[in-house]
């Protein structure tokens, strides 16, 4: 497994280590040096390396499909080392279980194309991990150099398993039943088990060829042969001639790029239309988010609270890679399309529940970071956030700037009082039991965490917008990951 | 019975060993034999539809097809 990651230059290094996620592969390791990623590659992996630099390299890079890397001449950090590479960093690592249900999908497209442009080459991929695909500018893009082999005319795709459990369960699942089972991935970290995506797909997904032979039936022969043993594995399996590889992942390609899932009638749908901003005042809010955000002036951004991203747009427009949180699906799915419509940007869409934050995952609790773990960043905007989670979610006022504290050094922030009528809609059918939750409980709170730097009241609204620098000294990025 | 219809499926003949580092999973292996026989006997069942098409005159020969393309292109 890999990961190329950012650096912000803040880090507090502890000297060279591999990252906790880059152990499986023996072909090579991923480490980081003074904040910077490298890859080592292995003398075990020098056939499959130079097979992959001869001709396919270059192929996949020109289509953006492939991050590129320089080979540097760097201290390898364990025996065997035949090049180290630095690969283009990627500002933000984000996680299957954190996309929306199209981001998946073009994952899933991308590893299956990369895998048919690698066949074409005579090289296979040794892996479908999503885990392997990262997002640049808005667009997928395959971050392991390492998981490319030579290909042996007649033998099966050892990946495929992976890419069924990975891609194609959890996209089934998402298209034929609900968009929240990708929360599955989250617990099930090498992919959906086939047998579970299997029980819960209706049995109509029985009709179709595709569904039926990649996901009910493997999961039966899986079964049927859990405890037959390596023996045959180590055989080599059936052969599986090259014709009829390229049959199966082109099938395997059709069914993926049929199953559709439509952002409708959730949450946030129709939020802007909804809300009580009218269009001068809405403008005026846009005009001072960008005043701020050209004085701050941040090397990265998260939205927390982003809905389909008219604001994260803002900071994005600026050159600022930003991260754009929600925690509606179909908030997340309609910011992704628009994004793929306008074309590159440094933006990423991310759904994101912040009453209960991507944890670390993995061996060690340390494979998969948790989101402040990814953090702090430069900039945090919550707009028409607050409320929700001091309301709906009753978490006190201090709490939150706590936890605003922790994830950046700004803060670009929003305040919106009871009198506002979507806190009224959130007090309806409830007991107030907010006595702080007004504008001098909430500049108290937070002037425990930061400097209030402007206030401005929005006109047109009962809203007030602030930008807030962090009090304490700046606190260092994690050294891990 | 599924182990015996499955083995009737399968082509025969090992490759080579399989040593990924990733357990590939013995019944996604054999799946995959079954999976591309299937598709590669659905291309080979669409070419001996397209040659009777052809041959009862039904469906031009793919010469003439060219042709028609190459004289379609001048004609423009």
């Amino acid at each position: 497994m890999s990961v190329a990651e950012r650096d912000l230059g803040e880090r507090v290094d502890a000297g060279p280590a591999p990252l906790p996620a880059s152990f499986r592969d023996p072909a090579g390791v991923v480490f980081r040096r003074d904040g910077v990623i490298y890859r080592q590659v292995n003398e075990v992996a020098r056939a499959d390396w130079e097979g992959l630099m001869r001709g396919l390299y270059p192929r996949l890079v020109e289509k953006g499909w492939l991050i590129p890397h320089e080979e540097v001449e760097a201290e390898p950090i364990g025996p065997g080392a035949i090049a180290i590479l630095r690969p283009e960093p990627i500002p933000f690592i984000s996680y299957p279980y954190e996309w929306s249900f199209s981001q998946l999908k073009d994952a899933a497209l991308l590893t299956l194309d990369i895998q048919l442009a690698a066949l074409a080459e005579g090289m296979s991929l040794k892996d479908a991990s999503a885990y392997n695909v990262q997002f640049r500018q808005g667009r997928p893009v395959f971050i392991d150099t390492l998981s490319f082999e030579a290909y042996v005319e007649g033998r099966p795709w050892p990946a495929y398993r992976q890419f069924c459990q990975h891609f194609l369960a959890p996209l089934a699942l998402m298209a034929k039943v609900d968009v929240r089972l990708l929360q599955l991935l989250r617990v099930h970290l090498d992919g959906i088990p086939l047998d579970l995506a299997s029980r819960l797909l209706p049995r109509r997904t029985w009709w179709s060829y595709g569904m039926l032979s990649h996901l009910h039936l493997h999961a039966r022969v899986q079964r049927a042969y859990s405890e037959t043993g390596g023996d045959r594995q180590k055989r080599g399996g059936g052969r599986v001639p090259k014709l009829g590889l390229i049959g199966l992942l082109e099938g395997l390609r059709r069914l993926i790029e049929k199953l559709e899932w439509k952002p409708a009638g959730t949450e946030w749908g129709s939020y802007y239309e909804e809300t009580n901003y009218s269009e001068e005042s809405f403008a005026k809010k846009r005009a001072l988010v960008d005043e701020f955000l050209a004085a701050i002036g941040p090397e990265e951004l998260w939205d927390l609270g982003a809905n389909t991203g008219v604001f994260s747009r803002l900071a994005s427009d600026r050159g600022i890679p930003t991260m754009a949180f929600d925690i509606d699906p179909a908030a997340v799915e309609k910011n992704y399309r628009r994004l793929r419509q306008e074309g590159p940007a440094p933006l990423l869409p991310l759904l994101l529940d912040l009453t209960n934050p991507s944890p670390g995952l993995g061996w060690a609790g340390d494979e998969r970071d948790g989101l402040l773990a990814r953090g702090p960043t430069g900039c945090a905007m919550a707009l028409a956030l607050v409320h929700h989670l001091a309301i709906s979610n009753n978490v006190p006022l201090p709490m939150i700037a706590a936890f605003f504290r922790r994830a950046a050094e700004h803060l670009v922030i929003e305040f919106v009082p009871k009198e506002d009528s979507q806190v009224q809609r959130l007090l309806s059918g409830r007991e107030d039991i907010f006595p702080d939750y007004h504008q001098e409980g909430f500049e108290a709170a937070f002037q425990r965490e930061f400097t209030i730097e402007r206030r401005v009241a929005i006109e047109g609204t009962k809203r007030t917008l602030y930008w807030m620098r962090a009090a304490s000294p700046r606190i260092a990025r994690k050294e891990t990951r | 019975m599924m182990h015996v219809m499955l083995a009737l499926m399968q082509g025969q003949g090992a490759v080579g060993g399989l040593f990924a580092y990733l357990d590939p999973g013995t019944g996604s292996l054999i799946l995959q034999g079954i999976l591309a026989g299937i598709a590669m006997s659905a291309v080979m069942l669409k070419m001996f539809w397209r040659r009777i098409l052809v041959f009862l005159r039904l469906r031009p020969p793919p010469e003439s097809l060219a042709q028609e393309g190459a004289s379609s292109e001048k004609n423009e």
